[in-house]
């Protein structure tokens, strides 16, 4: 599986470009151990060979396309434009075995165009015709098939009505109103189609008083107005107070579109049980809107009880959590280490572990009588004097080194992982959590679907990203009957 | 020493024997100078990945960059300094949005009218409210919001609802 390795000498950027395929930047680095590894060494240890080997023999990753798919038979229509949250959504269920089809306008999702940094060498190129297409577009195409259709055009309004009267779920992600104005809207479909489910995904909802507040869609439909609108940005990052406001102390967005993500999630949950609601009871499809700021604010923790019981704002926390001690991430010698603890257990391992290479930790630790009490070493003096200590010590050590010390007293304790780690961590590997799948744009290193260890019906991931417009002969054939005259057609007069 | 500066400058014949403490995300890269807590003489600091590069050495008569968060002495009991005892610790306010509005409103009572830890358990000299988690002394402790409590009762503005 290994491949070999080999050293490269960087001088200027001309000689990494090379190293973007995964021909020449192998994956993994290193093998992943074998079943007889984990089997007599981790699952022998606890001796939970037995239920392990059963485990693995019914959901390892390579048994899973021989199986059946829940989903299979199941139609989904997906259109949106620039957003994540409606593709997420629709490839959950694809990945569930449903045939879903996601609609662009004829020139493209402008997600497609969206590159790190607007460098084009980051692009992905199409392995028949050359197009140029960025990677965050062909990672959340999972097993979705690329066609186009202008809804803005009468004659694609009438296209989609025909193609949403042979789906059972449609999924939009428009802006708000921008389907009912054309005719293509729930209100519309669901007489062609009383069985359908119809999801709306947005940032902050599709009616209400803030539904036309002004950005470059009609409405705040960007992601970040959907975490800045429900304190997220707020409560993530660090407190002024621990690291000046300007140098760090600052309201932080999550790395990626997290809003989206979440309401595309939800989306998926609520075309599942509309889909148990329609086929036990009603026999009808039903209308569902999901936002991503309201989706969010749903795991925000306690901060709006806490405001409602007293006013309380939570404040940022950085790294530590205000309810556990230890339970943090702290500076180490080549990044940070996760140290988790809290009951007397735990708390008294890390500091014997702790003790043998710095013994003044036991003295000013476990001998202070304000910390001898489970509860009171959460107060905010007890963990700014934990924490110092406790980094005193990881200051001169690396991640694995603490990891190993921790370990070896049954402490539970983790690196902080950079992605290049995460996607060699043998753990990962092994499952294998993380492999190489094809797509249209040559070899893709992917996460697999976290739905994929089920026993009689695995999701899975076939393929990601499509060329534009790649499926339009066969999914219009299919659905709608169209043959190649009519789709000239359509060609020519820009519907598709 | 490195995330601790534990203070040894003589005080009246003694050692001061206070153990500063330097939290990491503020000082893993940091230079200029702090304060001791309690005898407040003045050393400079420069930190480079969480190693003392330099220092600590006396600055007399400087005025201190920044405070420790927070101090105690284990010769002592470890009697301690919390954050933001003023001239000794550095402030933490934890109000996010005081930096706008002005000092934070401490609040004392729930909606039901009950005694919440929004407010100072201890004599404000102690610190930031949940200091001492386990004390919930409010007669004794902070007698002014007991008095305080005791005329909600009668008044009937304490509900169980």
């Amino acid at each position: 599986m290994a491949q070999e390795k080999r050293d490269v000498e960087i001088n200027s950027i001309q000689d990494s470009l090379d190293m973007l395929t995964p021909e020449i930047r192998p994956w993994p680095v290193t093998p992943p151990p074998s079943a007889e590894e984990v089997s007599t060494q981790v699952y022998t240890k606890r001796k939970a060979e037995d239920f392990l080997g059963w485990v693995e023999d019914n959901v390892k990753f390579e048994k899973s396309f021989g199986k059946a798919e829940a989903l299979a038979g199941l139609k989904v229509l997906d259109i949106g434009l620039w957003r994540l949250g409606h593709k997420f959504a629709a490839s959950m269920l694809a990945e569930a075995g449903a045939e879903v089809v996601c609609i662009e306008p004829p020139g493209g999702d402008p997600l497609r165009q969206l590159t790190p940094f607007g460098r084009e060498e980051y692009m992905l190129a199409d392995q028949e015709t050359g197009e140029k297409c960025g990677i965050e577009f062909i990672a959340e195409m999972v097993n979705q098939y690329a066609i186009t259709l202008d809804v803005d055009t009468e004659e694609g309004q009438q296209v989609f009505r025909e193609l949403a009267a042979n789906a059972d779920v449609v999924i939009e992600a428009l802006p708000p109103g921008y389907a009912d104005e054309r005719g293509i809207g729930y209100r519309h479909l669901k007489d062609l189609n009383p069985g359908l489910i119809y999801a709306w995904t947005g940032i902050r909802g599709q009616w209400g008083p803030d539904k036309d507040r002004l950005s470059k869609h009609g409405q705040w439909e960007i992601e970040p107005f959907a975490c800045a609108s429900n304190a997220w940005i707020h409560s993530t990052g660090y407190p002024q107070d621990q690291l000046p406001r300007g140098k760090g102390g600052d309201p932080t967005r999550a790395g990626v579109w997290i809003a989206d993500y979440v309401a595309g999630e939800q989306v998926a949950v609520n075309i599942m049980a509309a889909l148990y609601w329609r086929e036990e009871f009603s026999g009808e499809g039903q209308f569902i809107e999901v936002t991503g700021a309201e989706a969010l604010m749903d795991i925000t923790d306690f901060d709006m009880t806490w405001y409602g019981f007293n006013k309380s704002i939570k404040a940022r926390t950085g790294a530590w959590d205000p309810n556990l001690n230890q339970y943090e991430w702290n500076p180490c010698k080549d990044g940070y280490m996760m140290i988790g603890g809290q009951s007397d257990r735990l708390w008294y391992r890390i500091g014997m572990c702790i003790e043998r290479d710095y013994p003044q930790f036991g003295r000013l630790i476990h001998e202070d009588p304000y910390l001898k009490e489970m509860g009171a070493r959460n107060a905010l003096h007890a963990l700014i004097k934990t924490y110092t200590l406790t980094t005193r010590w990881l200051r001169d050590i690396n991640r694995v080194q603490a990891e190993e010390a921790l370990l070896e007293y049954e402490i539970a304790a983790g690196p902080v992982l950079f992605v290049d780690e995460v996607c060699e961590f043998p753990h990962f590997k092994y499952r294998p959590w993380i492999y190489n799948c094809e797509s249209d744009y040559g070899t893709f290193l992917y996460p697999t679907s976290p739905n994929a260890y089920q026993f009689d019906t695995p999701h899975r991931l076939k393929w990601v990203g499509r060329r534009l417009g790649k499926d339009n002969g066969e999914i219009y054939s299919k659905w709608v009957g169209y043959g190649p005259t009519r789709l000239a057609e359509l060609k020519t007069e820009g519907v598709i | 020493m490195c995330d601790v500066i534990w203070c040894k400058k003589e005080v009246d014949g003694s050692p001061c024997e206070t153990v500063n403490y330097l939290d990491p995300f503020c000082f893993w890269n940091w230079e200029g100078t702090i304060n001791c807590a309690e005898c407040r003489t003045v050393y400079y600091i420069h930190m480079i990945q969480g190693h003392m590069y330099k220092g600590p050495e006396e600055r007399p008569g400087e005025e201190p960059d920044t405070s420790p968060l927070y101090a105690d002495k284990p010769l002592e009991g470890y009697r301690n300094y919390m954050f933001a005892t003023e001239g000794r610790t550095r402030p933490f306010e934890c109000m996010p949005r005081s930096f706008l509005l002005g000092e934070a409103d401490m609040v004392k009572f729930s909606i039901r009218g009950k005694p919440v830890r929004g407010w100072r358990p201890q004599p404000e000299s102690a610190g930031i409210a949940g200091s001492f988690p386990y004390h919930w002394d409010i007669q004794n402790l902070s007698p002014d919001v007991w008095e305080e409590y005791q005329e909600k009762i009668r008044k009937g503005e304490v509900s169980d609802w």
